[in-house]
């Protein structure tokens, strides 16, 4: 399994590799005020709307100190995810999304049997897993299951 | 015949076949108005159903054929005269309409559509209106004759030139009927034709009566088939001699046929007599003028009859129902293996086709197995005649078996036996007669050979049918023909091309997958906006090549849009045909109004509104609308209105039903609710009257014992309100018991809208962040000065903006938002936000939200910006508060503020609308202009803790908190400085008969009164409110005591104060009355508000004046012109009912009479642009009704004017 890795703070995350679309620098997002915490704003990606996550939101951490700062995350949304989704019988989703993230690592090409169940204190579903690479520890994420929740209006742990 | 036609062919044609049906549907519902006057009217109708019928027939739909051709007929009659387009015809005509749509929607294009019902209507009218021609003068046949027996030759060839146009013009048409190109027919003489078309025309008009009673006679009276055939032989044997032959052979054909019928040889059942009339109407058709339809049904008739007589009268199609017990016997036999067949067999026939010795049975059984038969089986080979079903299990196909037993293929049925037979009423045969032509086929009958040769000669063929030979022949090589027949060939023959060929240039379609139209807008709308953000960051004004681009992408754009657009009206006049059908139903009189149709929505986002007011126009009609009797019994018109509109307001796209009918009584809707459980008694009684309205639409509300058939008032109105809501509208509902009802459905606009489509739209911004508000949504933008400040008060702890005549509620855009709290805001800004900051670019927002204000404070407005509007992504679909975004010329993005949303954020309270209380018809009749003040807006305040005062808000100027210590005592007198004023502080229990002000309070309110010129201040509690007070407060004599009176608010006893009454009292220096000696007057007053009733009453009081007040600007002109010299002066509001002041005073100064008459005008309204048009339409003063001493020093005046016979500006006026 392919894992594309990113940095908050310091530790390390992963989503498949074939949800990754393109990673780019921060575009100016246009906040969503009354919309999910979750949901940093809006953003025009060439024409296109598309949702940011922050993921440090997500994951109930603190807003980074400026707003441009960080790596943005455009997620494969055509296909990878509406398979992911199906996998998971969640309702399919196939608008735009990105992830906000303090930096993006380099791609990691991990045997899906070093992937471990995630440890007992984690309380978000959407943690598919904790990998090893090297010594990197990585918490392999849930796209799919993340945005379900932030479409069900579930709130974060 | 039975070739597969191009599927993408029969699509292109359904497609155009149903968008032509609803044309012709708008149409017919025109033609109906006018009667049939307008000719190209009916033209457009006639060519509309004549191509569907010319191109199904291409198709081979033959049930589509022979319903559009009856269609056709009743629409040829009415185009050439013969008929009126009377409501019986259009229902026929629209049921025809009806039955051919559904045919197109089904998959099979009809063909197994069931189209008797329409085609039994159809006759019913075709001969129930010739019956009425037949009493009626018929207008254009009649002329015809007229016009004949004008030529002196009736009978005899005569000089042509003499004939009429007309008489030439039936001539020209006959020639076109010649048929074959015989080299004989080159001199037939048109006079000969023309006067052989009347006469026969003559005779068919006489048969007509005849015709409709062969029918329900039954062929008895013999009389009666004697003289059909005697008028068919005259016809038959002179269009012989002149050659004509399609006419020749149809009227044989006919002939024969009534032969037939005659000598009782053929029963005239139902399915023979329907050819038989079709052929005589085809006949007179080809005997008419413009008859370019009938001569290509003439061969199909020809066949038709000619099947009649080869099925030995036989009706067709000849098989009776599969009997029910047969189906039962047969669903039993479990060990079938081939296809189960019914035939329909004349036993004598078929000894004869199977020539084997062992029987028929056994040949039968030789291809197959006999299951079950109507005789007991053994009897079949015994009896040699008579007829018999027989059930046949076999693999060979019907052409085959037809071949084999000699019998005819339409006497072959495949059994299905898993459909259980309909009653055998409800499938009583009828033929549909364009159908029989494939059923024919050559008959083995040996009475055919009585038949004449017509007859004989479209037998002995194979299974197809054969048609007869002159029929086949193509009309009319030109050069073959009399000169006048060939250039009325030329004409006739492109001309029906030419009509088709230009409807389909009028709206050539194509059909295009909506997923990429959808592509294209989503492409199209990022190209705007690029081009927007180029325009940003260069200069292209030197740039032709942008110039051209830009335009090139804006007109893509329009022309993407306008793919996905459609007007309301389009939506709305589907509902003439169903207020039209109704309306005869329910046998109500209706008139149905379309306004505002030319509003343009998202195609789909309308068709959503399709269903809930297809409810609500059925629900007007069926409840809300009364009978004629009704209605005149209750005062009003006998014609109900049912109006239909759409407009934009707010933001928000508005479609209304209206009507005038009983209107929807709140008692009943709620004691409906209460025994239907859906509110407690509780509940009821702490509801309003408009809640309880709204309960309407609460699910499981009914009101069963009223229900009808065609809609129940309330059923399913939660149906309706959830429909509207699911796109993201709301519903609401004005009712007047009496006067009528409005269902107002509204929809954001940037959810009506197609997504990317163009808006116009304020682009603002508030703690930097930038918002889109649509630009209908915005009443007014102030600059945010001194002078806004000071009209900003404090009420209730708000700040609340004095805006003209209104208090408006200030709201901060930025607690709805959560904006705040956000780490990017400005931390100076928000600072200063709480003081009112004198930020330069700051504006005063006043936002409109339906008819009601609310301001807002916004750092800075961009500007008005055509903008893009996109509908926002799911995951932030549930911000209510905003309808959608846009991207900006600087590339990002910028949502749009939804009112609604903002409104419910902020749990924003509006009194009920004001138009609400209006009646429903106040728009329609004309009085929007002005509101109509049913209400008196007061300031409810506390003076002790429990005793409660009211003024009317009209006469505060602000609210100020204070506190205590900021008075200051000076001797008895206290005051405050507020403001740059030392105000004089008047306390009402120094002057007022109440308890004094709780003096333990550290801070209390401070009425500055307005229109009060000495600085004054009123101390007040703290306990403030803006109320609508209905004018039910009931008034207490006036004792001079300052308490006018008094009402109920809360459970609170509100007195009613005259405020200048206590300010007199105050300081009577200032507000003396100061009124210079008057002598004795009459003086009229028009006023609607019974406050000011009573309050100006009391300004009037004076031994010397004689006051009459009236409700009115019609009753003010009432009483002046019953007594035209008894007033001196009039005193009018402006904005009253029925008749405002500004139409009193044009009226009285309309009058001669009172041009000395001085008029003042006393109101609330104190924009200048209602006292320039005041003064400019002949009003004397202009006053604002507030200042008791400027109302009777202005009234002083006046009268001393009339009374020094001044009125001198007036005179001079008129000199000049």
């Amino acid at each position: 399994m392919q894992v594309s890795t990113f940095r908050i703070g310091k530790e390390f995350f992963g989503i498949p590799t074939l949800l990754v679309e393109e990673l780019f620098r921060p575009l100016p997002v246009t906040r969503v005020p009354s919309a999910d915490r979750r949901i940093e704003g809006v953003v025009n990606i060439r024409g296109t709307t598309a949702v940011v996550l922050s993921m440090r939101r997500c994951l109930g951490w603190e807003d980074l100190a400026t707003d441009l700062a960080g790596e943005m995350i455009l997620l494969e949304t055509s296909a990878g995810l509406v398979q992911e989704a199906r996998q998971l019988k969640l309702e399919a989703f196939s608008e735009p999304v990105v992830l906000s993230v303090d930096e993006t690592t380099q791609i990691h090409h991990l045997p899906i049997d070093r992937k471990y169940p995630p440890p007992a204190h984690i309380s978000q579903d959407f943690v598919d897993g904790v990998a090893r690479s090297g010594e990197i520890y990585v918490t392999i994420l849930s796209v799919a299951k993340l945005i379900a929740d932030i479409q069900n209006g579930k709130v974060e742990a | 015949m039975e070739e597969a036609h191009d599927p993408e062919l029969l699509a292109e044609f359904v497609t155009e076949s149903l968008s032509g049906l609803q044309s012709v549907e708008q149409d017919l519902l025109l033609l109906e108005d006018d009667g049939g006057a307008d000719k190209d009217l009916v033209n457009r109708i006639f060519r509309a159903v004549h191509s569907i019928k010319g191109a199904g027939a291409y198709l081979n739909l033959a049930n589509l054929v022979t319903v559009s051709h009856r269609a056709e007929t009743l629409l040829d009659d009415i185009r050439a005269g013969r008929r009126t387009a009377n409501a019986l015809v259009t229902d026929a005509v629209l049921g025809a309409v009806d039955a051919l749509t559904a045919m197109l929607e089904a998959d099979d294009q009809g063909h197994s559509y069931n189209c008797l019902a329409i085609l039994e209507q159809l006759d019913l009218v075709l001969q129930g209106d010739q019956q009425l021609d037949a009493q009626a003068p018929m207008t254009s046949t009649d002329s015809r004759n007229l016009a004949h027996s004008t030529n002196p030759a009736s009978k005899t060839p005569g000089p042509a030139d003499g004939a009429p146009s007309n008489t030439h013009s039936s001539a020209d048409q006959a020639c076109d009927l010649l048929g074959p190109a015989d080299s004989a027919m080159a001199n037939c003489d048109p006079t000969v034709l023309a006067d052989f078309m009347a006469e026969s025309l003559q005779g068919l008009d006489e048969i007509q009566h005849d015709l409709q009673e062969l029918e329900s006679e039954g062929g008895t009276d013999s009389g009666l088939v004697k003289r059909l055939l005697q008028t068919v032989q005259t016809i038959a044997g002179q269009a012989a001699y002149l050659k004509l032959h399609k006419l020749t052979a149809l009227s044989q054909a006919s002939q024969t046929v009534l032969e037939r019928i005659h000598r009782k040889t053929l029963q005239p059942t139902h399915a023979v007599t329907d050819v038989v009339f079709q052929a005589f109407s085809t006949l007179r058709l080809m005997l008419t003028p413009e008859h370019d339809s009938a001569a290509r049904d003439c061969a199909s008739l020809v066949q038709q009859l000619g099947s009649i007589l080869d099925n030995n009268g036989v009706p067709l199609p000849p098989l009776p129902p599969l009997p029910l017990a047969d189906w039962q016997f047969l669903k039993q036999l479990t060990n079938r293996v081939y296809p189960l067949y019914r035939l329909f067999v004349d036993l004598g026939e078929l000894h004869q086709a199977i020539d084997i010795k062992e029987g028929v049975l056994e040949g039968l059984n030789a291809i197959g197995k006999v299951r079950h038969a109507s005789l007991p089986l053994e009897l079949i080979d015994t009896s040699l005649s008579g007829e018999c079903m027989l059930y046949l299990e076999t693999m060979l196909e019907p052409s085959i078996l037809s071949q084999h037993l000699h019998i005819r293929l339409s006497a072959i049925e495949k059994v299905d036996l898993a459909q259980q037979p309909v009653a055998p009423l409800a499938s009583h045969p009828a033929p549909s007669p364009a159908a029989i032509p494939k059923l024919v086929t050559p008959a083995s009958s040996s009475t055919a050979a009585s038949a004449p040769p017509l007859a004989s000669s479209s037998r002995g063929g194979p299974a197809a049918p054969t048609q007869p030979a002159p029929v086949e022949v193509p009309p009319l090589p030109p050069a073959a023909m009399a000169k006048t027949s060939s250039m009325a060939a030329e004409e006739k023959m492109p001309d029906s091309e030419k009509t088709q060929r230009t409807r389909a240039a009028d709206e050539p379609t194509m059909r295009v997958p909506a997923r990429i139209l959808h592509e294209l807008l989503e492409w199209t709308g990022n190209m705007v906006m690029a081009r927007n953000q180029l325009l940003n960051e260069y200069d292209f004004r030197e740039s032709n090549a942008f110039r051209t681009l830009s335009q090139a992408i804006t007109g893509v754009h329009e022309t993407v849009i306008e793919t996905r657009m459609q007007t309301t009206g389009s939506l709305f006049e589907r509902y003439r045909r169903v207020v039209r059908d109704l309306s005869r139903q329910l046998k109500k009189e209706v008139a149905f109004h379309i306004e505002g149709g030319d509003l343009e929505l998202d195609r789909t986002i309308l068709e959503s509104f399709a269903d809930p007011l297809t409810h609500l126009v059925r629900n007007c009609i069926d409840h809300a609308l009364e009978t004629p009797e009704e209605r005149v019994a209750a005062g009003k018109n006998r014609q109900g209105n049912v109006h239909l509109r759409s407009y934009v307001q707010s933001g928000e796209i508005i479609l209304e039903v209206q009507d005038d009918g009983r209107g929807i009584s709140a008692e009943y809707i709620c004691s409906k609710a209460l025994s239907k459980g859906i509110i407690t008694a509780a509940e009821a009684n702490s509801m309003t009257e408009e809640d309880k309205v709204m309960l309407i639409f609460e699910a499981g509300f009914s009101t069963k014992d009223q229900a009808t058939d065609v809609s129940g008032r309330g059923v399913g109105m939660d149906v309706v309100r959830n429909n509207i809501e699911s796109v993201g509208g709301t519903i609401d509902l004005r009712t007047r018991v009496g006067e009528g009802s409005v269902f107002a459905a509204r929809l954001p606009l940037a959810k009506a809208l197609v997504s990317s489509s163009l808006t116009t739209a304020l682009i603002i911004e508030i703690a930097n962040e930038c918002l889109a508000i649509p630009e209908t949504a915005i009443s007014e933008i102030i600059q945010y000065d001194e002078r806004t400040l000071k009209n900003i008060r404090q009420v209730d702890g708000r700040n609340v903006y004095q805006h003209r005549d209104k208090i408006v509620a200030m709201i901060d855009l930025r607690t709805p938002l959560g904006l705040q709290q956000s780490p990017t805001v400005n931390k100076k800004v928000d600072k200063s936000r709480a003081t009112h900051p004198m930020n330069k670019r700051a504006c005063l927002v006043i936002i409109q939200f339906r008819d009601q204000l609310f301001g807002t404070v916004v750092d800075e407005v961009v500007g008005m910006q055509e903008i893009i509007v996109r509908s926002n992504p799911q995951l932030i679909q549930d911000c209510t508060v905003f309808s959608g975004h846009t991207v900006l010329g600087n590339g990002r993005i910028s949502l749009i503020l939804d009112i609604n949303g903002i409104v419910n954020k902020m749990s924003l309270k509006f009194p009920k609308q004001a138009s609400k209380k209006n009646s429903p018809l106040d728009e329609v009749e004309g009085y929007p202009a002005y509101e109509v003040t049913a209400t008196q807006k007061m300031l409810v305040f506390n003076n002790s803790d429990t005793e409660y005062f009211a003024i009317p808000i009209e006469l505060v100027a602000f609210i100020e908190r204070i506190r205590e210590s900021d008075l200051t005592l000076v001797g008895e007198r206290e005051f405050c400085r507020l403001k740059s004023e030392t105000l004089s502080i008047v306390r009402l229990e120094k002057f007022l008969p109440v308890s004094p002000l709780n003096r333990k309070l550290k801070d209390v309110c401070l009425i500055r009164p307005a229109a009060v010129d000495h600085p004054i201040g009123v101390v007040i509690g703290r306990d403030l409110a803006v109320v609508d007070v209905a004018e039910t407060f009931e008034s207490r004599l006036d004792d001079q005591s300052g308490i006018v009176g008094t009402f109920y608010w809360n459970d609170h006893l509100v007195m009613l104060l005259d405020l200048f009454c206590v300010l007199e009292k105050h300081s009577p220096e200032k507000i003396s009355h100061r009124d210079e000696s008057t002598h004795n007057a009459r003086i009229l007053v028009a006023e609607d508000s019974l406050f000011f009733r009573k309050l100006i009453g009391q300004y009037m009081q004076r031994d010397e004046w004689e006051v009459k007040i009236v409700n009115d600007g019609l009753q003010a002109y009432d009483e002046l012109i019953n007594n035209p010299t008894r007033y001196d002066l009039i005193i009018s509001d402006i904005n009253m009912p029925i008749m405002d002041g500004f139409e009193l005073v044009r009226k009285v100064r309309e009058d001669r009479r009172f041009d000395k008459l001085p008029m003042v005008a006393l109101t609330t309204m104190s924009e200048e642009h209602f006292r320039e048009k005041g003064l400019a339409l002949g009003f004397d003063r202009y006053v604002i009704k507030i200042d008791k001493r400027e109302v009777r020093a202005t009234v002083s005046e006046c009268l001393r004017i009339r009374r020094d016979g001044g009125a001198a500006r007036r005179l001079s006026a008129e000199e000049n």
